[in-house]
């Protein structure tokens, strides 16, 4: 009786294992309301767009009144994405996105080289691309190398009150993203070498 | 027969409201408490773990990156009241270190709450008056006072948001624990 008992126990505890585990490991794959799935009702891909202030239940939750924000989406299956923002003197940050939610990478403007968002988002196959062809904008880019399907950018600019609104305008209408394969320029042949 | 199927009803029913709540509860898995404030610095990083990111997508929230900074929650205050928005606190001592940061009071519906006539629901460091010594002391509360004022409206519960942004703390695992600033509980109206 006892050892009976105890088998039901043990299977029932089983069970509510593997379905507490499936649960947690299903949310990301089929939930609905997450950011990624919100941001494509509202945008285009590669359409960098600046986020009306104050909005709540936008693609991102818990805004930062302090904060000017702007989001892109974009697929890096075939094609990478470059994303530049013009040089500002205000404190800015950036985050890459997976379709899940999480980050994937993030910067600030000082951690970025010269201040300057300009980061180049690569699947692995484009990445030894761009290693054999070293084409002349890797030497200002951040290369992020991911294996990501698809995702998005956040930017956000410090806007603390009116007067930095000018500036924060400029910054996020100045941001694009596009879509990047690595190629070698056109004019450039063999460098030459002098003696 | 009867027993497979208890089994297995009992199975979906423990392993459903276990993953409900775990996802809930996934603050705590990760989490670094510091008196009434709560960050997750593992939620902007990539070492995530799969309650985290289920809350992050069952939320919709996206995490300030680990470069970004990060974010402190406080609930409660530091005697462990729930934060009220017609009560005044008093938030009193440092930040960890950051280039930057601010703090912001939200309601219950997740936007900032509405401020009092002539003031702001939310300040941030440099539009801040420091002691002598680098602390500070910013007063909650829906009349205005003296010094730093964080002016509230309305009833119902808050919290409030400290965003540390550019902070080493999120990439120095372990060592001294930061030090935030106390929330200390005045009059209620």
């Amino acid at each position: 009786m006892w050892l009976r008992a105890f088998y039901f126990f043990l299977c029932t505890l089983v069970v509510a294992g593997l379905v507490h585990i499936a649960i947690v490991l299903l949310i990301p794959l089929y939930g609905t309301r997450d950011a990624y799935a919100r941001l494509s009702s509202d945008t285009q891909m590669l359409d960098f767009r600046m986020l009306p202030d104050g909005v709540t239940g936008g693609p991102i939750s818990d805004v930062d009144p302090y904060f000017a924000y702007g989001v892109c989406r974009f697929d890096i299956r075939q094609e990478g994405v470059a994303i530049s923002a013009p040089k500002t003197d205000a404190f800015w940050s950036a985050t890459i996105v997976n379709e899940d939610g999480s980050v994937v990478y993030s910067l600030n403007n000082r951690t970025a080289i010269d201040g300057k968002l300009d980061l180049l988002l690569l699947n692995p196959v484009l990445v030894l691309r761009l290693r054999e062809l070293q084409p002349p904008e890797i030497e200002n880019a951040i290369v992020v190398e991911s294996e990501m399907k698809s995702g998005f950018a956040v930017v956000r600019i410090l806007r603390p009150d009116d007067s930095w609104e000018q500036q924060a305008k400029a910054f996020l209408e100045g941001t694009k993203c596009k879509a990047y394969v690595p190629t070698v320029p056109a004019d450039s042949g063999q460098p030459t070498v002098s003696q | 027969m009867f027993q497979i199927t208890l089994i297995a009803l009992l199975g979906i029913v423990l392993g459903a409201g276990s993953a409900w709540y775990s996802v809930q509860q996934s603050h705590r898995i990760g989490a670094i408490n510091i008196g009434p404030w709560t960050a997750f610095p593992h939620a902007g990083a990539e070492e995530i773990d799969p309650y985290t990111i289920a809350r992050a997508v069952a939320e919709g929230s996206v995490p300030l990156g680990s470069t970004e900074g990060l974010a402190f929650e406080a609930v409660t205050d530091s005697q462990g009241g729930l934060l009220q928005r017609n009560c005044s606190y008093r938030i009193e001592g440092t930040t960890p270190p950051a280039k930057l940061w601010t703090l912001v009071s939200y309601g219950e519906d997740g936007k900032p709450v509405a401020p009092a006539p002539g003031g702001k629901s939310s300040t941030y460091s440099s539009a801040l008056l420091h002691f002598p010594d680098g602390s500070f002391l910013v007063s909650v509360s829906s009349k205005p006072t003296s010094g730093n004022w964080i002016a509230t409206s309305g009833e119902g519960t808050m919290r409030l948001v400290l965003r540390l942004y550019d902070t080493p703390i999120t990439s120095s695992a372990g060592g001294e624990p930061p030090v935030m600033p106390q929330i200390s509980a005045g009059e209620c109206n």
